[in-house]
């Protein structure tokens, strides 16, 4: 035996285990990278954590799993991405924890899919509570497969604006507004999935048509720019039961200059109750009950 | 047989003659019992420092020794060097009758010595002393790359493990053909 090392995978598996609960994520995450063993062995020390929230942020993937334990992946950093082929890559990530600990690897060609599967291998992820992609580099179809067979709860789709300062002047932009001019396309291939809560934060991305074919139960449109003609047409198609499952519509206007129009909305819309609030319109339809939440709206006539 | 009497020291304020507290309540003499390792020293300890083996504790309950068949018959421990034994025994003497504080400094700090204290505690049961000696290994790795992990745990590459899978299954082959050899030549 070399006498200045310690041969962990000599131990006997109790023992081992043990040692793998004891670390925090992020060093479980380092142990299993170190090769496929490690990688099946690291499953030993993933803490019981069911669900998790993922949000695809700008650069960084953050992990919130069910146990309040958080993993945050960066990929490299602005000055460091390079064009190599077709392909933004990063030359590093960074892993981090929740009591700030954090490692450093070299990655060159890294491929967030792959990231995503290896998390969710090692802490046996089954639930996504909330999945949100705000980043073009993560390409939402890519990563609704790379999850599929994962439960969803709820969805949010979001872009930047104004573009990413590290995506000026090189080729690369194209590729992303490209994906962008894409997007209703994928927003069209999700909604045909079943998920209880879909949030659209789509600015202007997602069109009537789009909607009329959800799947979903509660439907978030925040930042939409439906018109009101749009909205009242699309009531009414719901409360005439085209829309079957959906069960509540939430929408808000910040890109829009002009409050909703509430007459012009509600024209036609029979309804139960009315509730004032601040922002944004909120719809609840019960067999046989329809509720109207009106938020931020131009006073009725 | 040679023949140290370890832990005597540490278990001397149990004796109903010096421990303060004996005046107020008479306590019954502590029993000893003694266990020996690799290199055949024997260690006396007492009932209450060997609680803290699952195991001893076990063997101590279902043959029901007496003193005197105690030191006639010391627990052979033969998997266990007496270094990391004599460890042992003074770590159970430390911690005879006390609760165990969250940390303990006093575990070896070179890594063989700490490999083989686990392997020992582990067989031994010793569950409070494992999990100190489990957080050691885990503290060796804080804040480490793969990189240094692989080399700090002696971890195999995927390439070394395949080659090392390759060289048993050689083995295994070779191993196998020379049975099937050595059976055909039985049957003549």
């Amino acid at each position: 035996m070399d006498r200045k090392r310690f041969p962990l995978l000599r131990l006997p598996i109790v023992v081992l285990t043990e040692i793998l609960q004891i670390m925090t994520c992020v060093e479980l995450f380092s142990f299993s990278l170190c090769s496929k063993k490690t990688k099946n062995i690291g499953k030993l020390g993933s803490k019981q954590s069911p669900t998790v929230d993922v949000n695809f942020d700008w650069r960084d993937f953050h992990f919130r799993l069910g146990n309040g334990i958080s993993i945050t992946m960066r990929f490299g950093s602005y000055d460091v991405l390079k064009k190599r082929g077709n392909n933004l890559v990063s030359e590093f990530v960074t892993i981090s924890g929740n009591d700030s600990e954090s490692i450093g690897l070299f990655a060159p060609n890294t491929k967030p899919i792959q990231w995503i599967n290896h998390l969710r291998n090692l802490f046996g992820i089954q639930t996504i509570i909330r999945l949100n992609i705000s980043n073009e580099l993560f390409i939402p179809d890519s990563i609704l497969n790379a999850l599929s067979g994962l439960k969803i709860e709820a969805l949010a789709i979001t872009h930047r604006d104004p573009k990413p300062a590290f995506m000026e002047g090189i080729s690369e932009v194209l590729i992303a507004e490209q994906l962008m001019k894409q997007y209703s396309k994928s927003v069209t291939a999700l909604l045909g999935r079943r998920f209880p809560s879909l949030f659209l934060l789509g600015r202007g991305q997602v069109t009537m048509d789009e909607i009329l074919i959800c799947n979903c139960e509660h439907l978030h449109l925040l930042e939409t720019s439906l018109t009101d003609k749009d909205i009242n047409r699309l009531l009414k198609l719901w409360m005439r039961n085209v829309i079957t499952d959906l069960r509540s519509i939430y929408l808000t206007n910040t890109t829009r200059k002009e409050a909703f129009d509430q007459y012009m909305i509600l024209d036609g819309i029979s309804y139960d109750q009315l509730f004032k609030a601040k922002f944004g319109l909120a719809f609840s339809h019960s067999p046989g009950k329809q509720h109207v939440h009106i938020y931020k709206t131009r006073p009725l006539p | 047989m040679s023949s140290t009497e370890q832990g005597t020291s540490s278990a001397a304020p149990a004796e109903p003659t010096t421990a303060p507290e004996s005046a107020a309540a008479p306590e019954v003499p502590e029993s000893f019992y003694y266990v020996h390792g690799k290199d055949k020293v024997v260690h006396k300890v007492s009932a209450g420092a060997l609680q803290h083996s699952a195991l001893i504790h076990g063997m101590i309950s279902n043959l029901g020794y007496t003193e005197e068949q105690a030191k006639a018959n010391p627990f052979p421990f033969e998997n266990i060097d007496g270094d990391i034994l004599q460890m042992v025994v003074d770590w159970c003497n430390q911690h005879k009758g006390k609760p165990t504080p969250p940390e303990d400094t006093n575990l070896p700090k070179q890594k063989e010595k700490l490999f083989d204290l686990v392997l020992a505690v582990n067989y031994l049961e010793i569950k409070e002393l494992l999990t100190y000696c489990c957080k050691q290994v885990a503290m060796m790795v804080k804040g480490k790359s793969p990189e240094e992990i692989r080399e700090i745990w002696m971890i195999p590459t995927d390439a070394e493990d395949e080659a090392a899978e390759k060289e048993a299954k050689k083995r295994a082959g070779k191993e196998a053909a020379g049975e099937t050899a050595a059976a055909a030549g039985d049957a003549k």
